[in-house]
């Protein structure tokens, strides 16, 4: 056996002489003409000290975010350029360092801060982020309104795009045909003591569709093919169906009073 | 209890059989002073001195690619990519590193890229070995042609870590502290995996 091995090592050892065939005589002038002009020792730059300390990929992304928040911290936080870099630089930083394991209400949350701070500025602002599944990368969590046909979108692999009204109506048709249908009665559970887009299942149908995110408004298509904007509270005077009370109990002409609801509707206008 | 062998730390200068080259095809082992100087030049920007790194390197470089499983025009390819990663990261190249383990292990790494990049590729190239031409083409180098391809092909089908201590050690001719060095481990764990190669080549060539 000793002595296979050794046969092994002198035949391994002859290989590049007696088993490959010589180097192309060319390929030598080829290399020295690659050679170049000048060699000099490259530069410390970011991208360099990236590369010789072998940061991997997605720490330098962490690191070149975290720059950014750093950054927008020291020109104070104030301005609106610099507090928009802190937030979304946080999503990313948080995306980038948890990955998979982020946990859906930490992205969502910063999510939501972003909304927040784009309606202060007073932006036209939909947030989709709580029901969207963030497993799917075509979902939409949040646009919002840039300027005549230009819409900012956050989708669910955290990617911002700018598209155009008629991308974003594929993009919604799409979250659509992929949300969950509903039935709601006129006599489901109360709605005012749920607590905010809480999930009631059979008996809650209505949650699915009063949905904060039009700022009291929400947006129906009808069986005639119109869309128009419904008032939240609006949503329970419509005929969703032959049985349902138009003039149910959570109505006005059902008897419901302003604070009968909850604190985040309440604000909104009667019907 | 079996006996491992120890990998040797001999070095000899090899010339190509077919005599057509002026140059071994490893070239002259060079002393340490000598390296050492060169890479002195290198880090000063010294043209010449890479000229002189390319002439000693690269068909050690070549060997090392064809063994490692490339094919004849990738290695050429990657030989050339070796150099050019060699010019691009010369500010690298520290004082205390010697410069022949320095290069070896940038060979290595733009092999493994390749590998990775092309992950669907076979990890032994498609290439007959073509040993050297010889004036009497008889029976026994034709069966000398069929040992050494047996051989590649078993190279090439060894994991990545038993193949590049096999290749730098025995195919390269590095020492082992050289091949450690490339291989960023300690002697001990290159001496153990050029044992498991040695198995695994016994094994694989008895089984053809």
């Amino acid at each position: 056996m000793e002595t296979d091995k050794e046969r092994i090592e002198q035949l391994l050892r002859a290989f590049p002489t007696r088993g490959l065939e010589p180097v192309r005589p060319g390929l030598l002038q080829q290399i020295k003409d690659r050679i170049p002009r000048k060699l000099t020792a490259h530069r410390m730059d970011g991208i360099n000290i990236i590369v010789d300390f072998r940061i991997s990929r997605i720490t330098a992304a962490a690191v070149i975010v975290l720059a950014l928040i750093v950054a927008g911290g020291l020109f104070g936080g104030r301005e609106a350029l610099s507090r928009r870099m802190v937030r979304d630089g946080k999503v990313v930083l948080r995306y980038a360092l948890s990955g998979e394991k982020a946990s859906r209400s930490d992205i969502l949350g910063e999510l939501m801060n972003l909304r927040d701070t784009l309606a202060a500025q007073g932006r036209e602002v939909v947030y989709y982020g709580d029901r969207a599944n963030l497993n799917d990368p075509h979902a939409v969590l949040m646009h919002w309104k840039l300027d005549e046909d230009r819409y900012g979108v956050i989708l669910g692999d955290l990617s911002a795009r700018t598209v155009s009204g008629k991308s974003l109506i594929r993009l919604q048709a799409y979250m659509l045909k992929e949300q969950r249908k509903g039935s709601p009665q006129a006599s489901d559970e109360e709605i005012a003591s749920l607590p905010r887009h809480w999930w009631k299942g059979a008996t809650g149908e209505m949650n699915h569709f009063c949905l904060d995110r039009h700022n009291g408004w929400t947006n129906f298509l009808f069986m005639d093919w119109s869309v128009r904007h419904v008032g939240l509270k609006e949503i329970w005077t419509l005929k969703w169906h032959k049985n349902f009370d138009t003039a149910g109990p959570y109505t006005r002409a059902g008897g419901m009073q302003p604070s009968d609801w909850p604190a985040w509707l309440s604000k909104y206008k009667e019907y | 209890m079996q006996k491992n062998i120890q990998p040797t730390e001999h070095r000899t200068t090899l010339a190509h059989p077919s005599g057509q080259k002026v140059v071994p095809l490893h070239g002259e082992r060079t002393a340490d002073q000598d390296e050492s100087s060169l890479a002195q030049r290198l880090r000063h920007g010294d043209r010449t001195a890479a000229e002189t790194l390319v002439e000693r390197y690269h068909e050690r470089i070549y060997v090392f690619m064809r063994s490692v499983g490339h094919d004849r025009q990738t290695s050429e390819d990657l030989v050339q990519e070796t150099f050019m990663q060699v010019w691009r990261h010369i500010g690298q190249l520290r004082e205390d590193r010697a410069l022949t383990s320095w290069l070896f292990r940038i060979a290595a790494n733009v092999s493994r890229l390749y590998w990775r990049r092309h992950r669907h590729a076979e990890p032994v190239c498609i290439d007959e070995v073509a040993p050297a031409q010889d004036e009497a083409d008889g029976a026994q180098q034709a069966g000398e042609r069929e040992l050494f391809a047996g051989l590649h092909q078993a190279v090439g089908r060894l994991p990545w870590k038993l193949r590049q201590a096999v290749v730098l050690h025995y195919m390269d001719q590095l020492t082992i502290a050289e091949a450690a060095q490339v291989a960023q481990v300690r002697e001990g764990t290159l001496k153990s995996r050029l044992n498991r190669a040695l198995e695994s080549l016994r094994k694989e060539i008895a089984r053809q």
